[in-house]
């Protein structure tokens, strides 16, 4: 006779894999464990009703849907691409360079990566492959790639879903995200160049220094964001989960304002895709808060951290088999279940390990977002794939070297934990 | 059969107004409370509630009656690498198991949501019978969804979801 | 023979010290014919919840705060309210009186689960950035000061006179720091141990709040044990109160030491003035509304 737990794994990874819905599978297998241990099976609807109820940082994700999705109706994405082609096409690869600085910039104004990638993608692409310049299995590549920055730099999304499960401050994490994030950009800023300088890559019209000033007063509103809402967070203006709705707000404002290309269908548009990808990610938590209830019934953090400890690895050996575990479930689960499902799992592990949970938040988020763009499972290649129309071979044929890039980058924020926390410690963080 | 299509048609369209309604009153909450603490020095309670409710109810209501399968996160590594044939299999099993599992654990859940009458949220004082109710109508839609899919898988064609190309939906990632 | 299960639930984390003596003192000395299962960091039920899971009988014991029994017997709120005690020596002798009889019989009666204990832990002081010594109600207007999110906590920062301003746990060092409040009202363990003390210049025990926990189980439970078994638990559960008030009161006299060290004065207000100001508010307040009659004149008194 096989344990009830073990019956709703075995339950939950079946249901799964046969392509139900993730969220109502481990709500669906949480039930069939209580029924099973011969528990009251309104726990599960409890935990779960309680759980969203009672979780503050958790509003911060639909508004910072909302702020993403505002930003992609306006014009925002045109002017930015502007200022980063006047600042860095000059150069060789030039297009590939503004690719990683536009990507740069926007990653400062929304949290999801696939935000970026949907409202820079397009535009960026066309102007990548017209006149044949560059492949368009090499645009949709490095589109794909530079879109992993999104999270990394704040706004995030996925951090906000890490500081829920870990208890970490969303300020700190915030801030921990900065200099990875440049890393990753500066990283793949240098492979652009060494395929530039392979295939030979054109630069791209020079524009004239005299037009740069004016071109960045255009771009200004838009670059101001990421001031404002650290400068609000840390300025005890706002906590970060109002510091989203602030993004909101603020990206409308200079929308409708400035830029003048919303309407109130654009906006309603927004909304309801917005509160329609809420819906969807929201059953996601849900799903994992209510499985949260049997795992923690059955010990299970603390048992594998136990088992873990049988094998007396090495802080070293525990990041490393810790970053290929992450990896490997990238290539086929979505960010944001490595995080809520997996993570809370392996917490007690890492506080066993003497490992800095802020530190690890920034590990963590790096992998998913690596997962995004690595294959079978790839939101970031399938967004740029359907853009381009190249299939989704030839895009992971280019894509690889920026893989390799961003591994390079991974290895240092894995192994300089100084690195990740230099500016939460500038800000007051304590470890 | 063309009526019913158009009365469920502008229904959906109702919901979809109430979704997007929900989102936008948490927006404005938010704001709200940021100008009265500190712009007028007032700290108030009620949004945050508020902003928790509407947050809670878009997601069971949206998902009831709003997100289409197309949408949902789902682990599609398998599902769709299969013929059509072996993904109507697979709706039938997955469909089924959803909707015995949530329609069997409906009066449980119900136990719990009236026994939560007695106690009230802190700062409206709504009972939380109003604030949880909203997992009944959720629960059943998962069960009508999980029969329809079953019930297509049988008769009809395997459904063609594929994340590939709703991608641009998961803006979460 | 079968033993009998004791499902417990805790929001404490699982090595906080608390949640060490807790398994010591009671855990461990229920015996044999016990087996006692806790769960810490709210991690089976969430904070607040778990009198409900006690009544609904999917947990047996819980840790619980005054606030959580509110709802559904709104007279608890008395035992909430701020300056009640004078120091922990008063609130010992108040609940090791016979003064709550009737508040306990009427939990018993609509909420269905009983008090065991109420373990000291810890009292609630104010600390900030100023340039003088905070003495009377009078001197904290204009303070901006950091209560937890909630109504009832942030009315207690209004009745004693400050701006009260709602900020997570999590933000209160940084909000500190860059000076979007001015003070925050934890005791000396979260004072020291989330180093706020870097952030302030005073710190003055007010002791507005000395906080005790409801070491409750539910009461279909306790019916369902024999006379020996209950008393087993309550002897264990007394045995846990007075192992955690001995190790709070310990680590407040140490770490008001290293905190005064770091180079934070340290000093008493009038907590009279205080005292006398605060029940005024409340006893004028929509809080007192459910005050059983006469019962803070009794507990009061028991401070003469
Ligand atoms: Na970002
Ligand atoms: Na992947």
């Amino acid at each position: 006779m096989i344990d009830p737990f073990t019956l709703t794994l075995i339950l939950i990874a079946v249901l799964a894999i046969m392509g139900a819905s993730v969220g109502l599978s481990m709500i669906a297998g949480s039930f069939v464990y209580l029924i099973l241990k011969g528990f009251d099976p309104s726990i599960a609807s409890e935990t779960m009703l309680q759980g969203l109820f009672n979780n503050y940082t958790l509003l911060a994700i639909p508004l910072f849907i909302l702020a993403a999705d505002i930003m992609n109706i306006g014009s925002l994405a045109d002017r930015l691409l502007r200022f980063a082609q006047a600042l860095v096409g000059r150069y060789r690869g030039g297009l590939g360079h503004v690719n990683v600085v536009s990507s740069l910039i926007f990653s400062g104004m929304s949290g999801s990566a696939v935000a970026d990638a949907v409202g820079m993608g397009k535009i960026i692409i066309n102007m990548m492959t017209r006149d044949g310049k560059y492949t368009a299995s090499y645009a949709a590549a490095i589109t794909a790639a530079t879109a992993t920055v999104g999270p990394i730099i704040p706004p995030s999304i996925p951090m906000v879903l890490y500081a829920i499960v870990s208890d970490q401050s969303v300020g700190f994490l915030f801030a921990a995200g900065m200099l990875p994030g440049l890393l990753m950009a500066f990283s793949m800023a240098v492979m652009n160049y060494i395929m530039a300088r392979k295939h030979n890559f054109p630069v791209d019209e020079i524009v004239p220094l005299r037009e740069l000033p004016g071109i960045t007063w255009r771009a200004l509103p838009a670059l101001m964001l990421p001031v404002i809402l650290l400068g609000g967070i840390y300025g005890g203006i706002m906590t970060p989960t109002e510091a989203a709705a602030v993004a909101a707000f603020y990206a409308l404002i200079i929308s409708v304002t400035i830029y003048r290309s919303v309407s109130f269908q654009d906006f309603y548009k927004a909304l309801l895709g917005s509160a329609r990808s809420t819906a969807n990610v929201g059953i996601l938590v849900a799903g994992a808060i209510t499985f949260n209830y049997v795992i923690t019934r059955e010990n299970l953090p603390l048992t594998i951290a136990e088992m873990l400890s049988h094998y007396e690895l090495s802080r070293v050996g525990f990041l490393i088999v810790i970053n290929l575990l992450l990896l490997a479930l990238g290539m086929v689960l979505e960010g944001g279940a490595i995080l809520l499902i997996i993570v809370p799992i392996l917490i007690p592990s890492v506080q066993a390990m003497g490992i800095d949970l802020l530190h690890f938040g920034v590990i963590v988020v790096v992998n998913t977002m690596i997962g995004l763009i690595t294959p079978p499972y790839g939101l970031l290649l399938f967004i740029t794939a359907n853009i381009t129309n190249q299939p989704i071979g030839r895009i992971i044929r280019d894509i690889w070297p920026f893989i390799l890039a961003l591994m390079v980058a991974l290895i240092i924020i894995t192994f300089v934990p100084d690195f990740v926390l230099f500016l939460p410690r500038l800000l007051g963080y304590q470890g | 059969m063309g009526r019913l299509q158009n009365t469920l048609g502008w229904l959906g369209r109702r919901a979809e107004n109430v979704l997007a309604l929900m989102l936008f009153s948490m927006f404005v909450a938010f704001l709200l409370q940021i100008v009265f603490r500190y712009f007028l020095n007032l700290p108030v309670g009620w949004t945050v509630e508020w902003v928790t409710i509407a947050w809670l109810w878009g997601i069971l209501f949206g998902y009831a009656f709003v997100v289409r399968e197309a949408e949902v996160i789902r682990l599609d590594v398998l599902y769709s690498g299969l013929p059509p044939k072996g993904r109507r299999v697979l709706d039938v099993i997955t469909g089924l198991t959803l909707a015995a599992v949530f329609l069997y654990t409906i009066p449980a859940s119900w136990d719990y949501i009236s026994f939560m009458m007695r106690e009230r949220t802190a700062y409206m004082r709504i009972p939380f019978f109003w604030v949880f109710v909203i997992y009944i109508p959720f629960a059943l839609s998962v069960v009508v969804r999980g029969l329809i899919s079953a019930w297509v898988g049988i008769t009809g064609a395997g459904a063609k979801l594929t994340t590939a190309q709703q991608a641009e939906t998961h803006d979460y990632d | 023979q079968d033993k009998v299960t004791l499902i417990y639930s805790d929001t404490v984390a699982e090595n906080d010290p608390r949640s060490v003596i807790l398994k010591e003192s009671f855990g461990a000395c229920l015996g044999d014919e016990f087996d006692f299962q806790p769960y810490f960091g709210a991690t089976l039920f969430k904070q607040g919840t778990e009198m409900n899971a006690m009544q609904r009988g999917n947990l047996d014991m819980g840790n619980l705060a005054i606030f959580d029994f509110y709802n559904q017997v709104p007279s608890t709120s008395v035992l909430g309210t701020p300056f009640l005690f004078r120091d922990y020596d008063h609130m010992r002798a108040v609940y090791d009186s016979d003064v709550l009889k009737d508040l306990e019989a009427e939990i018993e009666a609509k909420a269905e689960v009983k008090i065991l204990a109420y373990p000291y832990i810890g009292a609630r002081h104010i600390g900030y950035k100023g340039d003088k010594e905070v003495m009377t109600p009078e001197d904290l207007k204009g303070m901006k000061l950091r209560m937890p999110p909630g109504e009832g906590w942030q009315f207690i920062g209004t009745a004693m006179g400050a701006t009260p301003v709602p900020v997570p746990f999590t933000e209160v060092y940084t909000a500190m720091q860059t000076g979007a409040i001015d003070g925050q009202d934890n005791g000396f363990p979260a004072t020291y141990s989330m180093k706020f003390y870097e952030v302030m210049t005073h710190m003055g025990t007010t002791a507005h709040v000395i906080a005790a926990n409801e070491f409750t189980i539910g009461l279909d439970k306790w019916n369902s044990l024999t006379e020996s078994q209950q008393t087993k638990v309550q002897g264990c559960a007394d045995n846990f109160e007075a192992d955690l008030d001995a190790e709070t009161l310990r680590l407040e006299t140490e770490l008001r030491a290293k905190i005064e060290e770091a180079g934070v004065d340290v000093y008493m207000p009038d907590n009279a003035a205080f005292q006398k100001h605060v029940l005024g508010v409340y006893a004028d307040s929509k809080f007192s509304a459910d005050w059983p009659e006469g019962l803070v004149d009794a507990i009061v008194a028991i401070g003469q």
